[in-house]
């Protein structure tokens, strides 16, 4: 294909193998902010403000700072793990340096970490994973299955299909809704790149930062937030 | 379904090096940001709870002590003025006593000058007596003389 067209691949793109498992431009992204968070930890002071408001703010939605104190590391890990990841994506060099393949694709070294399904499904499996067993380990097993098996009535059973419906739908949309969000992103500034290549996409990318920020927050919030209704009894 | 996987690209190995990615990224986050940070959280909010509770104390101590001093000098004008009024009491007493000492004296001193001045009246009156009998013998002699003259 010619230069003049937009590569668009949903997909991320392999760049090699590493005792059998491939090795894609994303997961080098995810060793990347991997690095970044690692100079976190030398600014402990800095953020210790924010980490007193975000565990007020899950212990309150909660009702217990026992188990806020469990899942703030995760949900914050979720958060920082994310939101990283989104704001680098527009430093030069991520997404432009790479190589040609031989059949004049464009194999990029790193490339946006939420932009691969395989990133996404990996952190809605662990938040689906963590919310059932905080579910179960709150609410006992029988309690916690009554909300999907409630066989006093009719309405009632149809409603635990319903949830149960619903709690695994959850895994399609939590992980969907991140990719969707950050590749859409990516795929608009691409093609106002193509079209005007200054300027325009600069408030695009201040945008997609600003989205960035809200789809960490969100798939962090909702976390929080479906933990909390696992640990809520059926009425 | 598949045609799902192969667009997404979708690979059960990316996906488990992403979840030992992140929960890699978790342990060390943990281990070295979230745990100290939450230990000096923690540290600090002891520290401030023992504070407010050291602040309690001081001023419930403060409040004592400022009853205590009350207390004290209470008593100790209530010791004094029982001490001033044993004195004055004192002082009556014994200023009654030398006044009654005095009187008593100036009595005996006023006893003892009558006495003296009858016993000198007493012995003027004898001595002039004497006298007053002596010069009646001498004058009786003198008569009796001048008439043996004249005879």
């Amino acid at each position: 294909m010619p230069e003049t067209s937009i590569h668009i691949s949903l997909a991320a793109e392999k760049i090699g193998t590493f005792f059998g498992v491939p090795i894609t431009n994303t997961i080098l992204m995810s060793f990347v902010v991997f690095a970044i968070l690692g100079t976190l930890t030398r600014m402990q002071t800095l953020i210790e403000t924010l980490f007193v408001g975000i565990l007020d703010y899950m212990t309150e939605t909660l009702e217990d700072a026992n188990l806020a104190r469990k899942l703030f590391p995760l949900i914050l890990t979720i958060f920082l793990f994310i939101f990283t990841a989104n704001i680098i994506e527009f430093t030069p060099g991520i997404g432009s340096i790479g190589w040609t393949h031989g059949d004049g694709e464009f194999i990029p070294l790193l490339r946006s970490m939420n932009t691969d399904m395989n990133t996404t499904l990996a952190l809605t499996i662990i938040a689906f994973v963590v919310i059932e067993v905080v579910g179960v380990a709150t609410l006992g097993f029988l309690r916690y299955g009554k909300k999907f098996v409630n066989l006093s009535s009719v309405l009632g059973f149809m409603v635990g299909i319903i949830e149960l419906f619903s709690e695994v739908a959850r895994l399609v949309s939590y992980s969907f809704r991140l990719f969707g969000n950050i590749f859409a992103g990516e795929v608009m500034i691409l093609v106002i790149q193509h079209f005007v290549p200054m300027v325009l996409p600069v408030p695009i990318m201040l945008f997609e930062v600003f989205v960035g920020f809200i789809q960490a927050a969100i798939f962090a919030l909702l976390t929080l937030f479906f933990v909390k209704i696992a640990i809520t009894e059926a009425h | 379904m598949e045609q799902i996987v192969s667009v997404f690209g979708i690979n059960w190995k990316l996906i488990l090096v992403q979840s030992v990615n992140f929960g890699l990224l978790l342990a060390v986050l943990y281990k070295f940001l979230y745990k100290p940070v939450l230990t000096m959280v923690d540290k600090r909010r002891a520290k401030i709870v023992r504070a407010i509770h050291d602040a309690e104390k001081a001023e419930a101590e403060l409040g004592q002590a400022e009853a205590e001093k009350a207390r004290i000098i209470r008593e100790a004008t209530q010791k004094g003025d029982e001490i001033i009024d044993a004195a004055k009491k004192h002082a009556e007493s014994n200023e009654h006593t030398i006044m009654k000492d005095a009187h008593r004296k100036v009595v005996h001193l006023l006893n003892e000058a009558e006495r003296r001045v009858a016993r000198e009246r007493e012995e003027m009156l004898q001595k002039a007596e004497r006298e007053v009998a002596r010069m009646a013998v001498l004058s009786a002699e003198k008569i009796l003389r001048q008439g043996a003259v004249k005879q």
